[in-house]
């Protein structure tokens, strides 16, 4: 387990067999979302991991610049073959991922 | 003449952060500056949230108005000169919450919003506009207080 704290953001990575999950807890804003790309980076660089889990439950603030990094992330495990998953969203963060579509392009599960 | 009270929330290295507020014969007004930095960003929701809380939304709409303050103060601050200040005027009435902000500085392209963000503040935002000329970024955001409280 690596857990990470800055900017507001806690990032909690832990690895679960074949995937990696990481449970992310604060705001995900302009601020921190360069936190977990580096994170996600970081992860992607030391493993051969095909299914990452983002754990978004402990998200209080998610705005577009937050949205663009699970984008990109979803592009990056795309690529290499893999997916990613946004599990334990809120009904906040629920509610912007389908009022901007993009609960149709990412894999969001309870 | 007005009667300003004034708190300095903190002071940087890099600017200065300052909140004055006035209560009006309808509403209230705050004034805020704050560095151009995005570490500041939860300062500017979290005041727009407190006056969106006064003014009667709901959760829903707090929330949204959380997000169209975020997003044009992130934009209005998006590659900012180093030391630049975004300045901030929320206003309340009886009927709504307006919210100016604005950046001094000089910009090499013109400014053009991120399509997700766009988007989010086509559905967040009851109205809202954003422009850079004259070596200013600037926007104005307004909320309108719910329809049944007016009725009622």
């Amino acid at each position: 387990m690596f857990d990470e704290s800055e900017n507001g953001l806690r990032i909690t990575t832990t690895e679960l067999g074949d995937a990696t999950l990481l449970a992310l807890q604060g705001e995900l804003d302009p601020l921190t979302a360069p936190d977990l790309l580096a994170r996600v980076d970081d992860v992607l660089s030391q493993s051969d991991t095909t299914h990452l889990v983002f754990d978004v439950g402990g998200l209080t603030f998610i705005d577009s610049s937050g949205l663009r990094t699970l984008i990109a992330t979803k592009r990056s495990m795309l690529e290499r073959g893999g997916d990613l998953e946004i599990r334990n969203a809120t009904m906040k963060t629920r509610r912007l991922l389908e009022i901007t579509g993009l609960d149709t392009f990412l894999q969001v599960t309870p | 003449m007005t009667d300003w009270s004034t708190a300095d929330l903190a002071e940087r290295d890099n600017g200065r952060l300052e909140q004055h507020q006035v209560e009006t014969d309808d509403g209230t007004i705050v004034q805020m500056g704050l560095p151009a930095s995005p570490r500041f960003l939860r300062l500017a929701r979290l005041t727009g949230a407190s006056l969106g809380a006064d003014l009667g939304l709901s959760l829903d709409e707090i929330e949204d108005l959380r997000v169209a303050v975020d997003e044009l103060c992130a934009a209005a601050i998006e590659d900012a000169p180093a030391g630049s200040m975004l300045q901030l005027e929320f206003r309340t009435s009886t009927s709504h919450l307006a919210l100016e902000g604005s950046v001094l500085g000089t910009w090499d392209e013109p400014f053009v919003l991120h399509p997700v963000a766009a988007a989010l503040l086509e559905i967040v935002a009851d109205e809202f506009s954003l422009d850079q000329q004259d070596g200013r970024r600037s926007f104005q955001l307004q909320a309108k207080r719910p329809s049944h409280d007016a009725n009622g």
